[in-house]
């Protein structure tokens, strides 16, 4: 599971996901992963660039990535979501629950507002 | 001497000292008697004058008599005493020798008890509970406690807890008399914290009124026997492991579903692990592959060798027939199948001759661009033909199998093949198969099992999956198993076999995005299309029940002008999808439950069918003109 982690401005860990899906296939390893590295984060992005395809395992992985940093107060953002994901997420109404932004940079400044 | 015996005695000795006392009192008292008399009858009859002398002589014989009888009975009494206190001195001697016999037999019953090398333990029995009454010390040995610690422990602890259910029954069993006495081989737990195999033989002993009064248990250490067991069943496992992998790899060829033109599914099952059936698939071209399934003499590891030979050695007079043609510079037609088979026969026919050994085979080409099937039949199973429009033809053998025969010129038969049409080729495991009632599946019902579900499946894995269930399911099986199923499929319609495993989730992406690319369309309503395909693909390797051993998921591609359509074909349980989608509350997190609402949002048309046993989910795509690339 390639998922590398950083912290900018700050406090912001921004974690890019470099698999080119997100399914049923590696969802098991992406969740334990994601979760291991978001331990006490409470500002987090996530950078799914690299992410062609996702369904309703990754879907689910993605809100229990919420739910942690929920948990803690905290927030959990994604940005640069390929037109795919993007669709998928529209089909399934999740920007109603997650915060998506275009880049990273934007996301990353999105705390400071 | 038992106390009952020393009071008898001291009874006697009592009895005879009251006899003793009353005969001296009965002496005294006839000596008054007699002298009162004297006197009585002198004053009666002489007035007080002295005693007449015949008087005194009269008493004094009278008195005489009485004392004799006195001292006869007396003496009488006094040797009937004698008699009784000797008997009872015999009595207790008996008795102090059965004392001594006993402490004898108790020491010896000790030693063995505590000198044996075999555990023992008594518990006494109270309803249907024990208590933990005695253990020796070759017990206390065999799991490295005191005997001390192994009393205070309740009876039962030490049993390894995976076998303590198993204890407890056969303990139960034995309590309520449903069994004299039982024998099993369970763990214990040594003080070390290994585990120790114990082989328990326990039984009922009873009281005097015959109630269970304790259990008596031997306890044998049998873990040598029992890990070299353990280490024999492991080493013939791995050996099966490697047979069956080299099975897999060099006697059955992997399903060929990529051949253009023929779709093929095979199924093996070795009744020993490894076995002599065999399957090579030749493709020759678009549109043209051999199929050959061939069956060796025998099973085990020699017959496996054998029908790896038998195959390697088609592939060489393949390329050996082929080399020939291009150095005489012919540019011809492909070596045929009788040339093949002839060839093969004599190459092989020393070796199996000299191993005492034959080959059945059946040896097939499928020339789907001429639309002709030719066949060389070697003593196999002969090939079933379904055809499109329902009938079923075999495919009749003509040669003896190969290695029976020197010499054997070698012919084939051809017959025309269309689309639609499906043929089987299986070994004699299917039709020797014993189906629940004794019965052999036989020819018969094999041929018309293959009818049936040659026209209701299409995909060769749900015909080969079908047979299985309907004919193989609960039969007894001695042989190696095989089917391989070969069918002509309409045009246009690609297929993929796959594993149920969520692995080949990327082999479904790529073969939707190939349709999709053949079909000139793109775009997000494709890209959510392929996210239901995988969804529906998931939900397959996920929540499908009665799937059997090995059975794979055949994805059908079958686009048509305006349409893109996938068909998921398996072999499972009947699936009947909810009427409503469960509510989904976003703002709650959930972590599933997306799948079917992304399949029923995504695509145009999802149709679940059900056929004796194969479920087919089929999504349709309608697509516009607009949406060409």
């Amino acid at each position: 599971m390639d998922l590398t982690a950083r912290t900018e401005a700050g406090d912001v860990l921004v974690i890019a996901l470099g698999e080119d899906c997100l399914d049923a296939s590696n969802v098991q390893e992406f969740r334990d992963t994601a979760l291991s590295m978001l331990h006490d984060a409470q500002r987090v992005v996530l950078d799914m660039g690299a992410v062609s395809f996702v369904d309703s395992s990754g879907l689910g992985a993605l809100l229990a990535c919420l739910r942690h940093v929920h948990g803690r107060q905290g927030d959990f953002r994604l940005c640069n979501l390929t037109g795919s994901v993007q669709a998928l997420f529209e089909l399934m109404r999740m920007h109603r629950v997650l915060h998506i932004l275009p880049t990273r940079e934007e996301a990353v400044r999105s705390y400071a507002s | 001497m038992k106390p009952s015996l020393q009071a008898a005695e001291r009874m006697l000795r009592r009895r005879g000292r009251h006899l003793a006392a009353g005969a001296v009192g009965a002496a005294v008292m006839v000596a008054c008697i007699g002298w009162g008399a004297r006197v009585l009858l002198g004053h009666a009859v002489l007035g007080g004058t002295a005693a007449h002398p015949h008087i005194d002589l009269l008493l004094l014989s009278a008195c005489i008599v009485v004392l004799t009888l006195l001292g006869a009975a007396y003496a009488l009494a006094r040797r009937g005493l004698a008699n009784d206190m000797a008997a009872l001195r015999r009595l207790a001697e008996q008795d102090r020798r059965a004392e001594r016999r006993l402490r004898t037999s108790e020491a010896r019953l000790r030693a063995v008890f505590e000198q044996t090398a075999v555990g023992i333990a008594l518990h006494a029995v109270d309803g249907m509970t024990v208590r933990r009454v005695d253990v020796n010390a070759a017990f206390c040995r065999m799991l490295g406690v005191s005997r001390e610690t192994l009393m205070a422990q309740a009876p039962g602890a030490a049993v390894h807890p995976d076998d303590a259910p198993r204890s407890r029954e056969t303990l139960r069993q034995l309590l309520a008399g449903e069994v004299p006495a039982v024998v099993l081989e369970q763990r214990y737990l040594h003080s070390s914290g290994r585990h120790v195999w114990m082989r328990v033989s326990a039984s009922i002993a009873h009281g005097d009124d015959d109630g269970a009064r304790y259990v008596v248990s031997v306890l044998e250490d049998v873990s040598q026997a029992r890990f070299a067991q353990l280490e024999l069943e492991r080493a013939r496992s791995r050996e099966l492991a490697i047979g069956a992998r080299i099975q897999q790899a060099l006697l059955v060829s992997r399903s060929q579903a990529d051949v253009p033109g023929v779709w093929l599914g095979t199924f093996n099952q070795a009744s020993q692990g490894i076995d002599g059936d065999f399957v090579e698939v030749i493709r020759h071209g678009p549109l043209c592959v051999d199929v050959v399934s061939g069956d060796v003499m025998g099973k085990g590891v020699n017959a496996a060798l054998i029908g790896a030979a038998v195959k390697m050695q088609i592939s060489r007079t393949l390329a050996e027939l082929l080399t020939r043609r291009a150095e005489q510079g012919a540019r011809g037609p492909l070596p045929t199948p009788s040339e093949i088979v002839a060839d093969v026969h004599r190459a092989m026919t020393p070796m199996l001759q000299e191993l005492d050994a034959f080959v059945t085979m059946s040896y097939v080409r499928i020339d789907a661009a001429r639309g002709l099937l030719t066949w060389v039949g070697c003593g196999h199973e002969e090939p079933l033909l379904a055809r499109a429009d329902g009938g079923v033809e075999a495919l009749a053998n003509q040669h003896p199998p190969l290695g029976v025969v020197d010499g054997q010129h070698y012919e084939q038969a051809s017959t025309r093949l269309d689309e639609g049409d499906g043929l089987l080729l299986h070994s004699d495991g299917v039709s020797d198969a014993r189906m629940p009632g004794g019965e052999r599946v036989g020819r018969d019902r094999l041929r018309e099992a293959f009818a049936r579900a040659a026209s209701r499946h299409g995909t060769p894995a749900a015909v080969v999956q079908v047979l299985r269930r309907e004919l193989l399911a609960d039969a007894e099986v001695e042989d190696d198993l095989t089917m391989v199923f070969a069918r002509v499929p309409p045009r246009g319609q690609r297929r993929l076999e796959l594993p149920r495993n969520a692995a080949a989730i990327a082999a479904v992406r790529g073969a939707v995005q190939k349709m999709a690319l053949q079909e000139g369309v793109g775009g997000t309503e494709v890209d959510l299309f392929e996210v239901a395909v995988v969804e529906a693909f998931t939900n397959v390797v996920r929540h499908a029940s009665g799937v059997p051993d090995r059975a794979p998921v055949e994805l059908l591609l079958a686009p048509s002008r305006g349409t893109l359509a996938v068909e998921l074909v398996y072999a499972a349980d009947a699936y009947v999808p909810p009427s409503e989608l469960p509510g989904t509350r976003l703002e709650d997190l959930p972590e599933g439950g997306f799948g079917l609402s992304i399949i029923q949002r995504s695509c145009d048309r999802v149709d679940y069918r059900m056929s004796s046993g194969i479920c087919t989910t089929r999504l349709e795509l309608w697509h516009e003109v607009a949406w060409v690339a």
